[in-house]
């Protein structure tokens, strides 16, 4: 059970896909201007990791090895493109504001990235686990980053105005220029958080 | 004519694929160490995704949406992108070997290389006719080629001169560089109606 | 056949079975999917349509029939660039069947960055109700303000009846009855030529638009469901 527990909470911090292993990045830079836009597009992509980790642990003793890659991916396509169909039928503003980037998830590299490395090797619980921690530290990562571009770059969050009048806000940080610099900081921030963290553990 | 090269301009400059679409960022981030092997780069994504746009705006026109099948195009269009890169790699293992070297686990990564995979869907969504459609994708693909070379040049004398802080060093001065050099870009908007 | 032979051939069988199971999957969620997803286009487009035609004071709309029912496209057949030449109306009509208001969509074609779809809400004598941005690509945050009611709500209860102008303090400092967005002067241009030639258009076929609109010419057209 210990075990289980890990593969869950290493996804958050101590191997964030965003931060720390710096996957993910292209739909983290482009959606994070609004915080609902990276809640959607964080649940999106959980979905589709945790139904890719399963089937794909499910799987693992029939595909061959020389095929996978193209195996994994026809696994991860279907998915993403079940979640393209239900978020357009079922959530017609949040498939319109994410677009391009929900059939984007299928190269998502965290996804083929979890497959390849974890979901191929081991039971499916544990790639279930997996799945939903990486998941969840993706969606966390999403959320911060568009909670900072949100609030400094249109002066609200969730839509609701945080500041007052008076507040003008740095139109920037929701252009492209703003992505890469809120990115480039937050992984410099966690870096630092890891080495002491791991620096107090020895 | 004339609006064929707007539409590569407009490509490579005003939406250019990494700095304004956020397209292709992994392998920009990964592949801009040398300047060598960043052109070496650019011009496999320049041959993958010219193909990519060829192949997969006759797929959905003449397969896809004759046979209603719309909802297939995440799955072929990437099916597609997969068997070309393969091609690619082959191709170049046997006549550049040190460059087959030098981009290493790079090149099969063409295949999740958002930029390829983007431009054969926005192909679509902008109802772009063939020649339109190949055009765009070899402009797209000068565009990032154009991102990651100058981003290259930046990084080796950055390696030489500069005195980085240890807490920014590596991707985050990357993404901040990356910032900067976004905002100039910005300058681009409007150049082409 | 040799190792090499019988392992193609399973790869060749596991790859096409998966391939095939995922196809049937996502066939049957297309099914599944398909009325919903053509509904919610259906809706988003009627939701700016409902917005700009006439509603009471609680904020209810007036109009009783289905607006995209009814709707008709017609052409500006002058020679111009601003403006694409296809207008769509779509008539709000009340319980009596008569033309309360008319929704236009159009698309101006000289923003900042490209096309910007317009529906505009007005009365049958030609007065702006209303106006709603439905996509652009405009500059956030300067551009994008043409979308907000500091700059759109200018245009309510205009019309050519009272002499609106429809002139921009940018464009004509002496003789303005319109102020542009401070940055975004093009952006602002854009859609008052749009508003302007569509109220000139009206006025010059409010006969034809009329009859239209009541549903006495059989011209529907089925608003395509773009983008």
């Amino acid at each position: 059970m210990q075990k289980y527990w890990h593969e869950l909470t290493k996804g958050i911090l101590r191997e964030n896909p965003l931060f720390i292993i710096v996957l993910g990045t292209c739909p983290s830079l482009a959606i994070t201007t609004k915080v609902e836009n990276g809640i959607g597009m964080g649940f999106a992509a959980t979905f589709v990791l945790v139904c890719s980790n399963v089937f794909i642990s499910l799987l693992r003793k029939i595909i061959p090895k020389q095929v996978r890659i193209p195996a994994f991916i026809v696994v991860i396509a279907s998915f993403v493109t079940i979640a393209d169909l239900v978020l357009h039928a079922y959530a017609y503003p949040l498939w319109q504001a994410l677009g391009l980037f929900i059939p984007l998830i299928v190269v998502n590299c965290i996804i083929l990235g979890r497959a390849e490395a974890f979901a191929q090797s081991n039971n499916v619980f544990a790639s279930f686990m997996d799945g939903v921690g990486m998941g969840l530290g993706f969606t966390l990562a999403l959320i911060l980053m568009s909670s900072i571009r949100e609030i400094l770059g249109n002066g609200t969050f969730l839509g609701m105005k945080v500041f007052g009048e008076g507040f003008e806000p740095a139109v920037m940080m929701v252009l492209p220029p703003g992505g890469f610099l809120t990115l480039g900081f937050l992984i410099a921030v966690v870096n630092v958080i890891n080495k002491r963290m791991k620096e107090r553990n020895t | 004519m004339g609006e064929l090269l707007l539409l590569i301009l407009g490509a490579v400059l005003v939406n250019n694929f990494v700095l304004s679409r956020f397209l292709g960022i992994c392998p920009f981030l990964g592949v801009s160490k040398k300047i060598e092997t960043a052109t070496g780069m650019g011009i496999a994504v320049i041959f993958v995704m010219t193909l990519t746009s060829m192949i997969c705006w006759i797929l959905q026109y003449y397969v896809l949406e004759p046979l209603n099948l719309g909802f297939l195009q995440t799955i072929v269009f990437i099916l597609v992108i997969a068997a070309l890169v393969q091609l690619v790699e082959m191709i170049i293992q046997k006549i550049a070997p040190p460059l087959y070297q030098a981009l290493g686990i790079y090149l099969p990564l063409i295949t999740t290389n958002c930029a390829v995979l983007g431009v054969a869907i926005l192909n679509v969504t902008k109802g772009f006719g063939f020649v339109y459609a190949v055009v765009f994708g070899f402009g797209s693909a000068c565009g990032f080629t154009l991102a990651i070379v100058m981003f290259a040049g930046i990084r080796e004398r950055m390696a030489l001169g500069g005195r980085i802080p240890k807490v920014v060093d590596g991707v985050p001065i990357a993404l901040i560089t990356t910032a900067i050099l976004s905002l100039a870009f910005l300058g681009f908007s409007g150049l082409v109606k | 056949m040799n190792e090499t032979g019988k392992n193609s051939l399973r790869n060749i069988i596991v790859l096409t079975a998966i391939t095939v199971v995922a196809a049937f999957a996502l066939a049957i969620t297309y099914r599944v999917t398909e009325e919903k997803i053509n509904d919610s286009a259906r809706l988003e487009a009627l939701k700016s349509v409902k917005a700009v035609l006439p509603k009471d004071a609680k904020g209810n709309s007036l109009y009783a029939n289905e607006p995209d029912k009814l709707a008709f496209e017609m052409k500006i057949t002058e020679d111009q660039k601003q403006v694409d030449p296809a207008l769509v109306f779509y008539p709000g009509l009340n319980d009596k069947g008569e033309v309360i208001g008319f929704a236009v969509k159009v698309t101006a074609k000289i923003g900042y960055g490209g096309d910007i779809q317009m529906m505009i809400g007005m009365t049958p004598k030609g007065e702006i109700l209303d106006i709603q941005i439905l996509s652009m690509n405009e500059t956030p945050g300067l551009g994008t303000k043409a979308n907000e009611p500091a700059f759109k709500d200018q245009f309510k209860g205009k019309s050519l009846e009272t002499g609106a102008k429809f002139v921009l303090n940018k464009d004509d400092s002496s003789n303005y009855d319109l102020d542009a967005i401070s940055g975004a002067t093009i952006s602002s241009r854009a859609v008052t030529y749009a508003v302007h030639r569509v109220v000139t258009f009206y006025e010059a076929h409010k006969a034809e638009i009329m009859t239209k609109g009541s549903g006495n010419t059989a011209n529907p057209v089925n608003p395509a469901l773009n983008r």
